[in-house]
């Protein structure tokens, strides 16, 4: 049997089978992909996370010279400060302190994306020569968090260090602080950048990047991405705070103060809020509300059921294509067999023996699964969701696909065969 | 004198459409002895002239008997089978089976166990039943006639000891069946051995010995 005329013969049944076969091992690879990344986003997310109970602590000093006036005082602030340091170090709630203060960057390196207003409804500013200092700055987007708030949003780095958390503070010569996944290319681990943090020249230096798409929550949005910040860690106390800088440890203890407290979902709003006052009776600091964040957990339901339903869905489609392909393949391993059904009746006719049949049967469908193999292996190379552990499962599943094919093809020729025998000579 | 092909006793059953089964053979025995050069095997419709071939050519192997080739007796294996017919047997099926998209001498290569010197074996074949010049024509634009001829270089390129042929000029007029008839005398001179299922008296007469399929069994023909 002559395995070019065979395959000249059946060329365009077998590439559609590959193709066939190919989507349907792509859209696999596609859904386990999906599935894999919402599970692990699922038990990340949504399993301890959702189990929380969640506040918001606000100052109420609203009015502002009442504000200007408090600021002003030392001792105001170190109590301030001194609740802050309480409820950071409290076990039984999470104070998550997140604030998205802009500052502006001497020389800052990347193009108007990471300008404060870029993507929102402020208008991008962009550089600029800033009067005060005659130097070219640009307020880029910035986020202020505390190691709570960093654990709690699962944050990661994918080059450099993490922060050493507790030696932050702000009266050393240096911040360390870490850049978002678009940053990478324009600074460097050990670079510096001279920045204006509330009025407070300070340089920060690069310990490290976080990896692409990470997100926190915050401002109502449930995915407030992270790729174009610059992200500065709170230090854990700012209690002993310089006197000269009461003016600076003011603004950014009301900053570290307006904050989300998680509390496990067993803790009532009366027990969080006898924390507070617990805190609140040993530092001095009075000017506080608490308010019930529902909506965090709304957002975090919606989003939760809408990936379940997707990935529902996903299994249903999935199913009923793996139905179609497999309805497909039955399709053209029939019309392939027609077309080499004459061949393979004068090959054995004249004498050739069925275990040569076979291995060409064989050949044909390696032939077919390496077609696949290259199809679908080149898109998926070529696809954003990279995943070993999701090629696996597909891998597998070919394997079986071609074993249970090759072996459904072996069936028909020998069933082929023996009513051959019947037939006239 | 020794047989070339000696089956002995052979029984075979068939299932009627109707799902009642039947002899077809029924201790039948053949023979080709070492100086016949050929055999004509005449009978009814459904006597059982091609299935006798599809035996002879070991390609039906659910029958009983025992089939010895030189004397030595032949296992009703698939594959040891087609070596067999591979090696000695060269078949004319009744209706041709040529790939009619394939031109004359990649038909007639077919009929090689062994890719060495193919073509000019198939070309020889080819000018021995007179298509010298028809090597790369496509099969679908040849005559019933020639594409007879086809099948038969196709039996012989191998050089096999014995030609099984099915009504091979059952589909012919009568001037083509005499010249394959002709062809079939001249392939016999050069030591072929045939056997020839048919309805035709006339291509029978063109044979050494006559048997008849009759009551399960081959007899000669009167």
């Amino acid at each position: 049997m002559e395995l070019l005329y065979d395959l000249k013969r059946t060329a365009l049944a077998t590439i559609a089978k590959a193709l066939l076969i190919s989507l349907c091992a792509i859209t696999i690879y596609n859904l386990v992909s999906f599935s894999q990344s919402t599970s692990q986003a699922v038990d990340r997310s949504f399993s301890s996370n959702a189990e929380k109970g969640l506040y918001s602590l606000v100052d109420r000093l609203i009015d502002p010279d009442a504000f200007a006036e408090f600021r002003e005082s030392s001792s105001n602030v170190k109590s301030l400060a001194e609740f802050y340091s309480q409820l950071n170090v409290n076990d039984s709630i999470e104070l998550i302190s997140v604030f998205d203060q802009t500052i502006p960057i001497v020389d800052a390196r990347g193009d108007n994306s990471f300008d404060y207003g870029y993507g929102t409804e402020m208008s991008t500013r962009g550089k600029y020569l800033d009067e005060a200092s005659g130097k070219e700055v640009m307020n880029v987007k910035s986020i202020q968090l505390n190691q709570r708030a960093f654990d709690f949003y699962n944050l990661e780095v994918s080059s450099g260090e993490t922060i050493r958390w507790n030696q932050i503070d702000y009266s050393n010569p240096t911040t360390p602080v870490l850049l978002g996944a678009d940053y990478r290319g324009l600074y460097a681990v050990g670079d510096t950048l001279e920045g204006n943090f509330y009025s407070k020249k300070t340089i920060f230096t690069v310990v490290g990047f976080l990896e692409p798409d990470q997100s926190i929550f915050y401002k109502g949005d449930i995915n407030f991405y992270l790729d174009s910040y610059l992200v500065v860690p709170y230090p854990p106390s700012i209690v002993d705070f310089p006197q000269e800088e009461t003016y600076f440890y003011g603004i950014l203890s009301f900053a570290m103060i307006n904050s989300v407290i998680a509390a496990d979902s067993s803790f009532s709003t009366d027990d969080v809020l006898d924390v507070l006052l617990k805190a609140s009776q040993s530092s001095g600091f009075d000017q506080y509300s608490l308010l019930n964040v529902p909506t965090y957990l709304v957002q975090f339901s919606l989003a939760k059921r809408l990936i379940t339903e997707n990935l529902s869905l996903l299994i249903y489609i999935e199913v009923v294509l793996v139905a179609s392909t497999l309805v497909g393949v039955v399709a053209l391993n029939q019309f392939t067999h027609h077309r080499r059904k004459g061949q393979i009746r004068i090959a054995w006719t004249l004498g050739q023996r069925r275990s040569l049949l076979a291995g060409t049967t064989l050949t044909n469908t390696a032939i077919e699964y390496s077609l696949v193999a290259l199809f679908s292996g080149a898109v998926i190379l070529s696809l954003p969701n990279q995943s070993p552990e999701s090629l696996l499962p597909v891998a597998l599943l070919l394997v079986v696909a071609f074993v249970a094919d090759a072996a459904s093809q072996q069936r028909v020729l020998t069933s082929f065969l023996s009513n051959t025998s019947k037939e006239n000579v | 004198m020794k047989n070339i092909i000696d089956l002995k006793n052979v029984s075979k059953m068939i299932r009627e459409p109707n799902g009642e089964s039947r002899f077809l053979f029924d201790d039948l025995q053949f023979q080709l002895g070492a100086g016949e050069q050929s055999v004509a095997i005449l009978g009814r419709s459904g006597s059982g002239k091609s299935s006798l071939l599809r035996i002879l050519a070991g390609i039906d192997l659910s029958y009983q008997g025992d089939y010895h080739y030189e004397d030595e007796n032949l296992l009703k294996n698939s594959d040891a089978m087609a070596r067999h017919r591979f090696k000695r047997i060269g078949i004319i099926a009744q209706r041709y089976d040529l790939l009619d998209d394939l031109n004359v001498v990649r038909n007639v290569k077919m009929g090689l166990p062994t890719k060495h010197d193919a073509i000019s074996r198939s070309r020889s074949a080819l000018e021995d039943v007179g298509l010298k010049g028809f090597e790369e024509k496509l099969i679908r634009r040849l005559s019933g006639g020639e594409a007879q001829r086809v099948a038969i270089a196709r039996a012989i390129v191998k050089a096999p000891a014995i030609v099984l042929a099915d009504e091979p000029t059952g589909a012919l007029d009568e001037h083509t069946e005499s010249e394959v008839l002709t062809l079939f005398q001249k392939l016999q001179v050069s030591g072929i051995k045939f056997i020839i299922a048919t309805h035709s008296l006339r291509v029978a007469d063109q044979c050494d010995r006559r048997l008849v399929l009759k009551d399960n069994k081959l007899v000669p023909f009167p």
